[in-house]
């Protein structure tokens, strides 16, 4: 009898019970379990990722190789010299020949990096967060390479090198990377040309800029100006260039700030690697705001 | 069983999809379409209702644990559309391409706003307003123009392969 009802009614109990586990895990919210499941969960996920990935950026070289062949094809036609000279050209030597500049480049930006005084680690985007709100993504190292919670993550584009953001999860292989941009992001900046301190945060995807807040209303502030990490709080290192301000207003709801709009120097669309400065937050710092018993 | 397989190995197939670099090449500004809940919305309309539940419960847990999100949010969202959906398949889907446009984006429009409406109380205040106009609506518009393609290819792939040799 009973279990006829069960069957009967299978449909609402099952909605019942995901409904119920689903708000569970809201309710709960705490921040350890959350980083336990998900910790767990991305160590079977994060490989299945990362073969996507190859797989798309192994289409992505089959048909720029492709386009480069007819290119070359048309080339040869042109003139018999030429047929010559290019017949020793082939993708494969295109493709180290960027691997190497691209290595290279590298290298230089490990040495740059030494003058942080930090140790990095290179690594590169493998996923990124699949919703639209938030911006999280996911790189290729993880626990195994030395990396740990609120370590801050730099990038380079072009010869600048620009804060990408913090990691917030970490796994053996894999870490996850709140940037900038993203919602629930707070840096301690400062304008380069004035000194005056502020906290940069990040609005998501509502926006392609970062507001700079808690600014002196007093402050003298130019388009253009330079916005850097201020070194203050307990993960960023001072001196890492954020962006530059594109605009700003008085705010509503307080007299004494400015908000600022900040157009970041990385380019987050184009981002395809990046290096996690092996910087420990500073305990000490952390001790004084401890409360004493 | 052979048809469970199928459509479980599809949707992982596209939450790793909806994961991946390859996403952003079919970005617009900012805006990225949501394949999972065009292919959730497709499978709800077209099976049974203890399984569109345990898919949409399933693949939010998944998408929560991929995303920032805090874990629960998807899969509440999820599951509750695949109910609602499945319940009302009958009176409102057909096989023509503005149903699946229509129904496309006013779930996508609900879902959106159930989703927020939960990071509003669980998480953190975020703007409306903003949230409305930059990704409600255009991730809607997307996801409704895009279901219409996608629905053919589920179409052919599922209905009249799968289903119809049961």
């Amino acid at each position: 009898m009973l279990s006829n009802i069960l069957y009967q009614n299978r449909k609402y109990f099952l909605l019942g019970f995901y409904i119920i586990i689903s708000l569970t895990f809201i309710i709960s919210k705490s921040p350890l379990i959350n980083i336990n499941i998900k910790e767990t969960a991305s160590i079977f996920i994060s490989p299945f990722q990362n073969i996507i990935n190859n797989f798309y950026y192994g289409y992505k070289n089959f048909w720029n190789s492709i386009e480069e062949v007819k290119s070359i094809k048309q080339e040869l036609l042109q003139t018999r010299e030429e047929l010559e000279r290019l017949k020793g050209i082939t993708t494969e030597l295109d493709e180290i020949k960027k691997e190497n500049e691209r290595l290279k480049i590298a290298l230089e930006n490990k040495s740059d990096l030494e003058k942080l005084k930090f140790n990095s680690v290179y690594a590169e985007i493998v996923a990124r967060d699949p919703s639209n709100y938030y911006s999280s993504f996911i790189i290729n190292k993880g626990k195994k390479d030395g990396i740990r919670i609120n370590m801050p993550v730099v990038a380079y584009q072009g010869k600048i090198k620009g804060l990408v953001g913090k990691i917030i999860e970490t796994s053996l292989n894999y870490s996850k990377v709140l940037p900038i941009t993203g919602v629930g992001s707070f840096v301690p900046a400062m304008i380069m040309e004035s000194r005056y301190v502020g906290i940069i945060k990040g609005i998501g995807k509502e926006g392609d800029y970062l507001l700079l807040e808690y600014i002196n209303r007093e402050a003298p502030l130019n388009f253009g100006d330079t916005v850097i990490t201020s070194g203050q709080g307990i993960i960023f290192p001072r001196g890492i260039y954020i962006g530059k301000i594109v605009g700003f207003r008085k705010i509503k709801y307080g007299q004494f700030y400015t908000e600022i709009r900040v157009k970041p120097i990385i380019d987050f669309s184009k981002l395809e690697d990046v290096y996690v400065l092996l910087k420990h937050p500073d305990e000490e710092i952390i001790l004084f705001y401890k409360p004493e018993k | 069983m052979k048809r469970t397989f199928i459509i479980i190995f599809f949707l992982i197939l596209i939450i790793l999809l909806q994961s991946s670099n390859i996403i952003e090449t079919i970005k617009i500004g900012n805006i990225k379409p949501n394949l999972v809940l065009i292919y959730l919305i497709f499978i709800s309309l077209n099976s049974t209702e203890v399984f569109s539940i345990n898919l949409g419960f399933w693949s939010g847990i998944l998408m929560d644990i991929l995303s920032q999100t805090i874990i629960g949010i998807n899969s509440l969202c999820y599951t509750l559309l695949s109910y609602i959906l499945n319940s009302l398949k009958t009176k409102v889907y057909s096989e023509k391409a503005i149903s699946a446009l229509i129904i496309t984006f006013i779930v996508s429009i609900i879902f959106y706003i159930l989703f927020f409406s939960l990071i509003y109380i669980f998480s953190e205040r975020i703007n409306f307003q903003n949230a409305l106009i930059k990704i409600v609506l255009p991730v809607s518009v997307y996801n409704s123009i895009l279901s219409i393609p996608l629905f053919s290819i589920f179409n052919s792939l599922f209905v009249k392969k799968l289903w119809q040799k049961r």
